[in-house]
Order: C-alpha cells, then structure tokens, then sequence
C-alpha cells in the first residue's frame, strides 16, 4: 500500500481503454468555441460598421453639407447594404437555400 | 504512438484536420485524464478540465514548439485550467464533500474508501504544486523533468515535493514514511 503506484492507484485511475466518448465531447468543444469566436468577430464587426457609419453622418453634419444632397447616396448605400445581409442570409444563413442551390447542381 | 506518427497528426492538426487532432486525443487523454484525476479528485471535473485542456490545446497548437513532449504541452494547459478555476473556487463556498467527490468512481472497491478520503484531504491540503507534482510523479507516467517543464518548477523544487508530498500522504494512511526517495 505504501509504494508509490497504489498512492497514485487509491487518488485516481486512468482510463484502461481511450474513450470514443471523451473524443467527441472534445471536439465538440472544439467546434462550440470556434462558433464563439465567430459570433465575438462577426458582432465587432458590426460594431465597427455601425460606428463608422454614425461617424460618417456626424462628420457630414460637421461639414455643414445639407442632409438633402446626400440623399442619394446613402440610399445607395442603404440599398448595397441591404443586398449584402440578403446574399449573407441566403448562403449563410439557417436555410441557406443558395448553398443548398449549389450542391444541388453540383451533384447533379 | 510512435514520435514519426505523432509529428505527422500534429502536422495535419495545425492544418485544420479535426480527424488527425482526434487521434492525438485518443492517444493521450489516458495520461492527461490520470493526472487531472489525481489531482482534482473528482473525475467529473477531471474530465471536464481535460477536455477545456484538449480544446484550448487545438486553438494553440501553433505555440507547441517539440521541445517538450505534446503530453507534457497538454498537461500544462489543463494545470493552468485547473489552476485558475480553483482561484475561482476559493471565492465560493466550498459546497462538495469528500463523498460526493468519490461517487463517480466506480472503479473504487468499497474496503478501500477510508483510505481514499484520507487520500484525497491530505491531498487537497499540500500547496497547489505539491499537489501537481504528486499527481503526474506517482503514477509514473510523467519523469521528473516532465513534471518540472509542465509546472515551470526547478527539478530540485519538483523531487523535493515529491519527497515531502508522499510523506504526507503515507502518514495520511497511517504508514511510516519511506526513508529513501
């Protein structure tokens, strides 16, 4: 009882057999936080989008150029931006139908 | 696993193949699991530290320069995991008892309890490296110097924990301690 193999016997074993189950739990972590670290990328992003556009607006404002003449642009701009979230949901997004489109006619 | 084998999945795991890193998880979790077992005492939160540890493991795998053996870069991980959830711990209140942290060992015979939970409180009283040291030495899966690389120790700091820690230990079970180390 006194040698050091049952001390480390009787404080804790190793598993006898490596555990399939061990394994996938791992990667299943893995794969959890990389989807976690995407979503902390994509939201500072954002951020970064949304504040530069504030800061575009404030800047134009501080320019003393009429809210009327910029009209055109920033609905441009609205436009592009709105095209780009409905290209981003249809690949990427919970149906993905483009995606889904793609492999459809590549298996075909 | 042979050192050719393992350099060749760690190549194919810093290039994103979950299949070759799964390997390299089966191959050491036995080691990992032990030494965290040990230490931590509950298996269940063994368990789930091993498995931050592996996790972690695959997001730094680029850090991991063969210098040390990739067992010893795991378990370097899940020590600094494990030593930053007990910092976190010790602001809680302690909650679990000696018995609830043997439920989920079924291996444990039933005479051989007692000696367990000696086992296990004088384990849980040595200092934070003593105890580190402990769990990867006794069993034998880790040298000395593993030991010492893994927890950033002088060799002497590590053998002489060593030394003192299973004296503890023994005295915890009632037996004299060994005269050699």
């Amino acid at each position: 009882m006194s040698d050091d193999l049952s001390l480390a016997a009787l404080l804790g074993e190793a598993p006898k057999t490596p555990d399939p189950g061990f394994r996938f739990d791992v990667l299943a972590r893995v794969s959890a936080r990389a989807a976690r670290r995407e979503a902390w990328t994509r939201g500072l992003m954002q951020v970064a989008a949304f504040t530069a556009v504030g800061l575009l607006a404030a800047l134009v404002q501080f320019a003393s150029v009429s809210s009327g003449a910029w009209i055109p642009v920033l609905s441009v701009a609205g436009a592009l931006a709105a095209s780009g979230v409905f290209a981003l949901v249809v690949i990427q997004g919970p149906k993905a139908a483009l995606a889904r489109a793609r492999t459809v006619f590549a298996s075909a | 696993m042979d050192p050719a084998e393992e350099a060749r999945l760690l190549r194919l795991a810093r290039h994103g193949d979950m299949r070759a890193f799964g390997r390299l998880v089966d191959a050491h979790q036995p080691a990992v699991r032990a030494f965290l077992r040990r230490l931590v005492g509950s298996y269940a939160d063994a368990d789930d530290i091993a498995q931050e540890a592996f996790a972690r493991t695959w997001e730094v795998l680029n850090r991991y320069d063969g210098r040390s053996s990739l067992r010893s870069f795991i378990c370097g991980v899940a020590f600094q995991y494990w030593r930053r959830g007990r910092r976190a711990d010790n602001r809680r209140l302690a909650r679990d008892t000696a018995y609830s942290a043997l439920e989920d060992s079924h291996t444990e015979a039933p005479q051989n309890t007692p000696e367990r939970l000696a086992l296990r409180r004088a384990m849980d009283e040595l200092p934070a490296d003593q105890r580190a040291v402990l769990a990867m030495c006794l069993g034998q899966d880790f040298t000395h110097a593993e030991a010492a690389e893994v927890l950033k120790l002088p060799l002497g700091t590590v053998k002489s924990h060593i030394v003192r820690g299973r004296a503890r230990l023994q005295a915890a079970l009632g037996l004299a301690p060994e005269t050699s180390s």
